[in-house]
């Protein structure tokens, strides 16, 4: 089939326009890695683009002895490992029966109604805080991890996609004498692998870029998790200044730590790379599966 | 017909108990703290509780209305919001159309995984990148990359302050925000693209359409039910405008066109430490949320027949 | 914000003993005013009948047995411990230990989150016995009951010297923070002086340009556009500018855009609610004073518009200033007299012959009518739980405190609790930071003349230290082989621009307050529940509105705001200040 020339100056066009948008994409991350490999004066006078001026690995040096970095991203490794597969679990258990009709389970719409509400509505931090504290959870590893153990959005979108899995599935799977929970284990989940990796990524995700609750219940800096812990090194500057501090201010200039900063920044998020690279092939179809059908 | 009853009620019982452990959580983490909305009624003060602090039935509501913030906040979160649900729809469905014209696999590929990258950083990593990124600089010293080259390429001549002019600041949020997910959700589109029957696009080419035709009547028709799913999702959160992002990249200049109502709520509540403020614009909003998702459902309902839960 | 009065005098004196570096010899010299009376810290036995001998064996530094209290720890993240201390392990905590009171530390949170933390934790039932309070929140908690009565307390168990220091400014912080005439918190005493707003400038860009340091505003303004446009480096690069502002905190301590209208007179203070008395004779804010902020706010505009202000002062913030005058980018800016200190260690590494000087705030309506604004408000107090079994723990912690950091025995244990680097990370691990408030003045003033004179007979320990340090980089900066980043050098340098020059910080401080160019706040007690409530608003819509109107708005839109301003609660609150003042002529 001959290509009209129309249709050669639009692939042109297109292959640009797109080459432009990715590399707008990658430009800040780029330009964030040369400046933890570059020199800090460098850095004041903003002179850094896309590749290091002054190259020193001083920054990295320093990040691998610091810690406080290393700690950190440990309290968030268990979190992960610990909240992902909890996550997981509660996600789908609570999923599959809301994914039945209304018929076979009665008081669905009760417990749609249920979750719906507890998704908008908030007590907000003080409340919280006061039964999180009064469960015992305040500078555990559990504060992170269990007050948002059920995500309901992620509910939402495991309930449409077993709902696109066929209902003979499940009635052929009655009829052989399964009982829901067989028929969950062996039918539903093995078909449902992009819904796992989907949610698993949503959900990795989800603790790994969360920082917000680690600075609140934690007691201990040893606690903050990866995010909480840069949170408080990307301001933490300017409170020192707050409380004129003078003697901070003094040694300020003396280490001017904008590329060590940029160090640990780019190495928290090397993992995050890792792990969607991994599951991109699954996840495609997990998000869309249950919305279009056939 | 008795031992069908017997097996639904059997079934029941094993949903029940499948919902037990969420529902349990549930009711512990979020709807016991729910009753921290009596705040709102209340000067709340951390010493007297919750339970003996005193009641001021609406008054917070009224000092809310005449809290020169409140209106700029709601303001600024309907438009903010409003903006980027429309363009974190167009955007990555005109960019799924256009990298569905490309052929070369490994070209599609690595824009895909190129431009997915930003979507899986925190704000507070971007906050930090993009602080620097978008500098204007001062008069002597350099601006940061953006501008630098803005300026190089003549498409302005001076430096703008972005995060920093209240007639840029909207547009920034709103684009870095698009910027941060949108390869994210074109992978999505691109997938539902791909589930569009070529047959249909066959005959319409026979039938004498151009490429633009079939767009329109077959292209995105056939993804409309998940266009439909993704708007509904979103009209529940337009409230949220992106605290984190916005917490992470606003400063005082710009809280007239930035500040959002979750920034606002956490600038009362835990820097000012007015509690019961922050707790009476908290349940306004959980409110107004919560009938925009009743609309959307119920829009979803009748316009497309989708049941969204 | 929170500890900034305070803090900066008591931080400076931490700094210059800090900065010992190789300064291991120490010679004996007089301390500071020793008084005698009881200085003893040994724990003696505790009275068990009432006798009269009981009172006088009663322990004001600790228990016979082990108390415990619970405390909270929020320090800044870029606050480290020195040597093996950490937060539960240094010379205060064994102090404290030795006395038998044995802190538990029930959260260990950074700096940002310490009034959270603090919040949640009262909410939960499970808080400090120590706790710091601003002063918006001493009545508060009294009234809520977080706190306990200390009157009884304190009339028992106060030291002598306890007494003497927190009557340092003649009773008046003692006096105001009562709440119906009982006490439930005590002040951290501060020094007032520390925290006016000064001009500091680069004097060798000054030179280079043949100008003189500029004493009004008009001056100011041709002085910053030579800054931005003159080349004053002389480096033949477009690469300098005239002003610095804070543009994020605004009413900062450093670069705050208060110290400008302040040249006006018309004071607006960094945080607290700012009174002062007009020319009526009432109360009133300073920004309430319409000619004179419009008068600056035009000048800010114009100066923004060719340049001479940063561009991006919008996001600027105390930090960025530093950077920026460290980097030889901008020539003035303002703040109080510590803040040409990082500057002046980092440019001596670049550019050997730059010099930064102090001065007051130019006048910008005719000589002499710039006044700085001084208060000596204190910006935290100290109280104690009203759930701790021993509220007059409070009052032996401070006693012991007033004892090491004001009245110390030697030098060595001076310098143990003051903190010295590397050694004991010092006063700031202590529960209550009651350090000497009038100690810089004196500092400079000695300091300054020793440089002068070179004797050396009348200077304390860390004046010592300080002395030694300036004349290394005094002695050290004309030779061949300087070493501009020695330790002992950089910190010379920095002290210098502080104490040592008699056109730095203090010096130009000095000026002021013998010209008695010094406008002092007209209310001096702790803010009332209203204040609490609304200064935060005011100062934001203040903020908000300075910012636009510099960068472009039109000027006479600050009428407008004014009209909000007084509208939202300013005249409300102003009239609760002018009752105060009215009942405490």
């Amino acid at each position: 089939m001959k290509i009209s020339t129309g249709r050669k100056i639009f692939n042109v066009i297109n292959y640009l326009i797109i080459a432009i948008i990715g590399i707008c994409c990658i430009v800040p991350i780029i330009n964030l890695l040369a400046i933890s490999f570059s020199n800090s004066t460098a850095i004041i006078g903003n002179r850094v683009g896309l590749w290091p001026v002054d190259i020193t690995l001083s920054a990295y040096k320093y990040v691998i002895h610091s810690s406080k970095f290393w700690t950190s991203a440990i309290v968030t490794c268990k979190r992960v490992i610990l909240g992902v597969p909890i996550n997981l679990i509660l996600v789908f258990l609570a999923a599959y029966p809301l994914s039945k009709s209304d018929l076979v389970f009665r008081t669905r719409k009760f417990y749609v109604a249920y979750f719906m509400i507890a998704m908008l509505f908030g007590g907000g931090l003080m409340p919280t805080y006061y039964v999180v504290a009064k469960t015992g959870l305040i500078d555990t590893i559990w504060a992170l991890i269990i007050p948002g153990a059920v995500n309901i959005f992620n509910v939402i979108l495991v309930m449409n996609f077993f709902r696109g899995i066929p209902i003979e599935l499940e009635e052929s799977a009655m009829l052989d004498g399964a009982s829901q929970l067989r028929t969950l284990w062996s039918i539903y989940l093995p078909l449902s692998k992009p819904s796992i990796a989907t949610i698993t990524l949503f959900s990795f995700m989800g603790h790994w870029n969360s920082w917000f609750d680690g600075l609140i219940y934690a007691n201990r800096p040893q606690n903050y998790p990866l995010q909480s812990y840069l949170q408080t090194l990307i301001t933490s500057t300017t409170d020192a200044l707050k409380d004129g501090d003078v003697k901070q201010i003094m040694l300020l200039t003396n280490i001017n730590d904008t590329n060590m900063k940029a160090a640990q920044i780019f190495i928290s998020i090397i993992p995050v790379m890792f792990i969607y690279l991994f599951l991109q092939k699954y996840f495609i179809k997990g998000l869309t599966l249950g919305s279009v059908k056939g | 017909m008795n031992t069908k009853k017997v097996k639904w009620k059997k079934n029941n019982l094993v949903f029940h108990l499948m919902l037990l452990i969420p529902v349990i959580i549930l009711f512990i983490y979020s709807y016991l703290p729910m009753f921290g909305i009596v705040m709102s009624f209340e000067k709340f003060s951390p010493n007297l509780g919750f339970l003996k602090s005193k009641w001021v039935g609406l008054d917070n509501f009224k000092t809310l209305l005449l809290l020169p913030d409140t209106f700029p906040a709601v303001r600024n979160t309907l438009i903010i919001a409003i903006i980027k649900i429309i363009g974190n729809l167009i955007v990555p469905i005109v960019f799924a159309l256009m990298l569905n014209e490309v052929k070369v696999k490994w070209f599609k590929k690595t824009v895909q995984t190129i431009t997915y990258l930003p979507y899986f950083l925190s704000w507070v990593i971007l906050g930090g990148i993009l602080i620097k990124f978008l500098s204007p600089g001062s008069a002597a010293s350099a601006p940061g990359f953006f501008n630098n080259i803005l300026v190089a390429l003549h498409i302005i001549k001076e430096p703008i302050y972005f995060l920093g002019d209240n007639n840029y600041f909207r547009g920034t949020m709103i684009i870095s925000d698009i910027w941060k997910g949108f390869g994210f959700n074109t992978i999505v589109y691109l997938a539902a693209l791909t589930g569009i029957d070529p047959s249909l696009y066959e005959a319409a080419a026979v039938d004498g359409a151009g490429r633009w035709r079939q767009t329109w009547n077959i292209t995105l028709p056939g993804i409309a039910p998940f266009i439909a799913l993704m708007t509904i999702l979103s009209i529940g959160s337009v409230l949220n405008a992106g605290f984190d992002q916005i917490f992470n990249l606003y400063s005082p200049a710009v809280y007239e066109s930035g500040d959002i109502i979750d920034t606002l709520v956490y600038r009362l509540g835990l820097i000012n430490q007015q509690y019961s403020l922050s707790a009476a614009v908290g349940l306004l909003k959980s409110i107004v949320s919560l009938i925009l998702v009743l609309t959307g459902y119920k829009l979803a309902d009748k316009y497309a027949g989708y049941k969204v839960f | 914000m929170k500890n900034f009065k305070k803090a900066i005098s008591l931080i400076l004196t931490l700094v210059l003993m800090i900065t010992l570096v190789g300064c291991s010899k120490k010679t004996d010299s007089s301390d500071t005013e020793n008084s005698s009376s009881e200085v003893s810290n040994a724990p003696t036995s505790a009275a068990t009948d009432d006798s009269e001998a009981a009172s006088e064996t009663k322990n004001l530094y600790g228990y016979d047995t082990p108390v415990k209290i619970k405390i909270g720890v929020a320090m800044a993240s870029d606050f480290s411990y020195a040597a093996d201390e950490t937060a539960n392990d240094n010379v205060w905590m064994d102090l404290y230990r030795a006395n038998n009171i044995d802190p538990e530390i029930l959260f260990e949170v950074d700096s940002s989150q310490g009034a959270t933390k603090m919040a949640t934790a009262i909410l939960s039932g499970d808080y400090p016995d120590i706790i710091g309070e601003q002063p918006s929140e001493v009545a508060k908690y009294a009234a809520d009951g977080t706190t306990a009565d200390i009157t009884d307390a304190y009339n028992e168990y106060a030291s002598d010297q306890l007494k003497e220091y927190l009557n340092s400014d003649g009773g008046l912080a003692l006096e105001s923070c009562k709440v119906n005439g009982r006490l439930y918190a005590l002040p951290q005493m501060v020094n007032g002086y520390d925290s006016v707003m000064l001009m500091f400038i680069r004097q060798d860009w000054l030179d280079n340009l043949g100008l003189s340091m500029p004493t009004t505003m008009d001056e100011l303004k041709t002085v910053a556009h030579a800054f931005t446009f003159d080349d004053p480096d002389g480096n033949g690069v477009a690469d300098t500018y005239g002003l610095a502002l804070d543009g994020v905190d605004v009413f900062a301590s450093m670069g705050g855009v208060q110290a400008v209208f302040e040249g006006y007179g018309a004071p607006m203070g960094a945080t607290a609610p700012t009174f002062v008395k007009g020319e009526d004779g009432k109360l009133a804010w300073g920004g309430t004073f319409a000619p004179q902020m419009k008068a600056g706010l035009q000048l800010l505009q114009d100066m923004y518009k060719d340049g001479s202000l940063a561009k991006d002062f919008i996001t600027m913030d105390g930090n960025s200033i530093f950077e920026e005058s460290s980097a030889g980018r901008c020539g003035i800016w303002f703040g109080p007299m510590w803040a040409g200190m990082t500057a002046a260690s980092a440019l001596l590494k670049t550019v050997p012959a730059s010099h930064i000087t102090s001065a007051k705030v130019p006048d910008g309506l005719g000589a002499g009518t710039g006044k700085a604004y001084f208060s000596s408000s204190p910006s935290t107090y100290c109280g104690v739980s009203s759930k701790c079994a021993n509220p007059e723990v409070l009052i032996k912690l401070m006693n012991l405190s007033v004892q090491k950091l004001c009245y110390p025995e030697s030098p060595e244990e001076f310098v143990k609790y003051y903190g010295e680097a590397g050694k004991y990370s010092g006063w700031k691990t202590s529960l209550t930071y009651t350090l000497a408030p009038l100690k810089n003045y004196d500092n400079y003033k000695k300091e300054s003349a020793a440089l002068l004179s070179g004797d050396t007979s009348g200077l304390n320990t860390e004046q010592l230290g300080d002395y030694t340090n300036m004349k290394a980089f005094l002695d050290g900066k004309d030779k061949a082989d300087f070493n501009p980043e020695d330790a002992a050098v950089q910190a010379g340098v920095a002290l210098y621009t502080v104490f040592g020059d008699l056109e730095g910080g203090y010096g130009a401080l000095d000026k002021l307050i013998t010209n008695k160019l010094i406008t002092p706040s007209a209310y001096n007690s702790l803010p009332t529940d209203l204040m609490a409530e609304k200064t935060p608003t005011l100062n934001k819509l203040a903020a908000e509105t300075i910012i636009k109107i510099i960068t472009g708005e039109s000027v006479d839109s600050y009428d407008d705001f004014l009209q909000n301003w007084k509208s939202l609660g300013g005249d409300d609150i102003t009239a609760e200040a002018q009752a105060w003042a009215d009942a405490n002529q």
